[in-house]
């Protein structure tokens, strides 16, 4: 029963962002919605093995550029479509999650540690792309040479099609993460007590993989969508913190660990973010980082799991305020009955 | 009481650097007897639970589930198989409630995820957390999070449990129904404990392995074990023991 609530919202928000996609409205906003929906799909993406299994990972941008560069790479080069190149990128982004994500996992590498290797895979990417300058154009970037608009290329005239695209890729991640239901349980009982959740028969490393593979077969594909979209990436921009970061703050913002946890935080922080970014950031460049950081700072502590979290503490809260009227309501009826 | 035995333990031995924690201890678990594991602190009893559930890998041994060897499986197969332990500090995973806490316990030998959800109820019942179930892991008493340490354990619905100091902190009345329940649980599995508590050792064991630096030093009856010397010596300092003085 509660699990068909998140169905029916998902479909409902679904078919409302869809209209919207018919509707004539100024590009900018259109813009502001397709990054909304992309953040929201990677930070879903980032939830799977960050906020269900509590493997903090800022570095998972190393696995957005791996999609990215593999998908441009390989349409510049051979000329081969997108599509094909941005699973082929999901691959690759797996492969490179197995080379840190197994030995952390196996040698039980957590907090931390974890997430300070992470972002040290983030720098190897970022400066393997760098340096291979004859295959990615090094710190300069890359840009995708634009034919005409085909479904094929994955290329398009206006914003609309990216927007549909990017809306069925959110779709289809919020209804897997819903649909790994078993495993979702296995994930967060991990996060809380590794060794607890062994003793009850839960395979740590398969899950804990399990969740690796998809979280960066998700972000590579991602990236793929995100050089389509944007036509030109560099190593910086698509490999750096800044793409880390916002898939982290989208899902720990909105509440980490939950389904609709990273759409609530993306809906929230990238139209903010755009918005302060083109309003004051001529004169006034880094804003939104500074409201970014006072949202994360107030976000940690008064909600500590999310914006989600909201309805359950006002209930809570009120449930306790009736716990108190009855205690009251009892220690008076007891002095009653001692006169 | 059936004489088969199901899990046999031979000759393990585990060396933490210097510190011999146990030193080719051997014994046999017979099919729905209580066996406890006695023995001063540090004896190695904890470990010896770590070393049968693989949380520890032995040296040297090999221990035998129903004839089969389980040395060097996982934790989690080892409970798949059917030998669930608790541990000595409750560790209920603290962000989810109680019967998501069981829940999770449920799963892994359940084939769906609402035929699991089917049987929390009844297991919260039977551990008397009913009427917390939606409280948070974290939000529960000593006694309380024993008994989700156990609820958990039963969800697995082992064949042999082993109970890692379970009356620890426990007040006598509460020892005595957990000692009830306990016995209860025997008529449907095998059940090993840790313990520290005399009075529950004597009360409900069928058979008593004292441990010491390691070592096992002595197995029989409780009344055998409380006249034996040297489980005497071993507890209160050779001094006071009548045999191996200077």
């Amino acid at each position: 029963m509660k699990l068909n609530k998140y169905l029916i919202i998902s479909i409902i928000l679904t078919l409302v962002l869809a209209i919207v996609g018919f509707v004539p409205i100024p590009v900018h906003i259109k813009h502001i919605l397709i990054l909304t929906l992309f953040y929201a799909y990677m930070g879903t993406a980032w939830n799977i093995m960050c906020g269900y299994a509590g493997r903090l990972s800022l570095g998972h941008s190393a696995f957005v550029a791996i999609g990215a560069y593999t998908t441009l790479i390989l349409f510049r080069q051979i000329g081969l479509s997108p599509w094909l190149g941005m699973i082929l990128g999901g691959v690759l982004a797996v492969g490179a999650m197995m080379l840190i994500a197994y030995p952390c996992f196996r040698f039980g590498l957590v907090g931390p540690y974890f997430t300070l290797a992470s972002i040290a895979v983030m720098e190897i990417v970022q400066n393997l792309l760098t340096s291979m300058r004859g295959l990615t154009g090094g710190s300069l970037g890359l840009s995708l040479p634009y034919k005409a608009t085909s479904l094929a290329a994955f290329q398009f005239d206006g914003k609309e099609p990216y927007y549909f695209i990017i809306l069925l890729f959110w779709l289809i991640a919020v209804i897997l993460v819903w649909k790994m239901e078993r495993t979702r349980y296995y994930l967060e009982a991990i996060r809380e007590d590794q060794d607890a959740a062994a003793a009850l028969g839960i395979s740590v490393n398969k899950n804990l993989i399990k969740a690796a593979i998809i979280s960066a077969f998700m972000v590579g594909i991602g990236g793929a969508f995100y050089v389509q979209y944007f036509r030109y990436i560099d190593p910086a921009s698509i490999g750096g913190f800044s793409i880390a970061l916002n898939l982290a703050l989208v899902a720990i913002i909105g509440g980490s660990g939950t389904i609709f946890g990273p759409t609530i935080g993306a809906a929230i922080l990238i139209p903010l973010s755009e918005i302060l970014r083109s309003s004051v950031g001529s004169h006034l460049p880094g804003l939104h980082l500074l409201v970014y950081g006072i949202l994360l700072i107030i976000t940690i502590i008064y909600l500590p799991r999310g914006v989600i979290s909201i309805p359950g503490l006002i209930k809570a809260r009120k449930e306790h305020k009736a716990n108190l009227a009855m205690i009251d309501s009892g220690a008076a009826g007891g002095s009653g009955i001692n006169e | 009481m059936s004489n088969n035995i199901i899990l046999q333990v031979k000759n393990i031995s585990k060396r933490f650097g210097g510190l011999q924690a146990t030193q080719d201890v051997s014994f046999d678990v017979k099919e729905n007897e209580i066996l406890s594991i006695i023995g001063p602190n540090g004896a190695g009893k904890s470990t010896l639970f770590n070393l049968i559930t693989n949380f520890y890998t032995v040296d040297t041994g090999s221990v035998l589930f129903r004839g089969e060897e389980i040395v060097g499986l996982t934790p989690d197969q080892v409970c798949i198989k059917g030998i669930t332990r608790t541990f000595q500090i409750a560790r209920p995973f603290p962000g989810l409630s109680i019967s998501d806490n069981i829940l999770v316990a449920l799963l892994p030998k359940s084939a769906t995820v609402a035929a699991a959800r089917d049987q929390v109820d009844e297991i919260l019942k039977q551990v008397n957390l009913d009427k917390k179930a939606n409280h948070m892991g974290s939000q529960l008493t000593t006694l309380e999070r024993k008994r989700l340490e156990l609820g958990k354990a039963l969800a697995t619905n082992p064949q042999i449990l082993m109970l890692d100091e379970v009356m620890t902190g426990l007040k006598p009345k509460e020892m005595d129904e957990m000692m009830d329940l306990i016995r209860e649980l025997q008529k449907s599995m095998t059940i090993v404990i840790v313990e520290h508590v005399m009075r529950v050792i004597m009360a409900i064991s069928e058979r008593v392995i004292v441990l010491d630096h390691g070592k096992k030093i002595a197995e029989g009856t409780p009344q055998e074990i409380t006249s034996n010397p040297e489980v005497v010596s071993a507890y209160l300092g050779r001094g006071t023991g009548n045999a191996g003085d200077k």
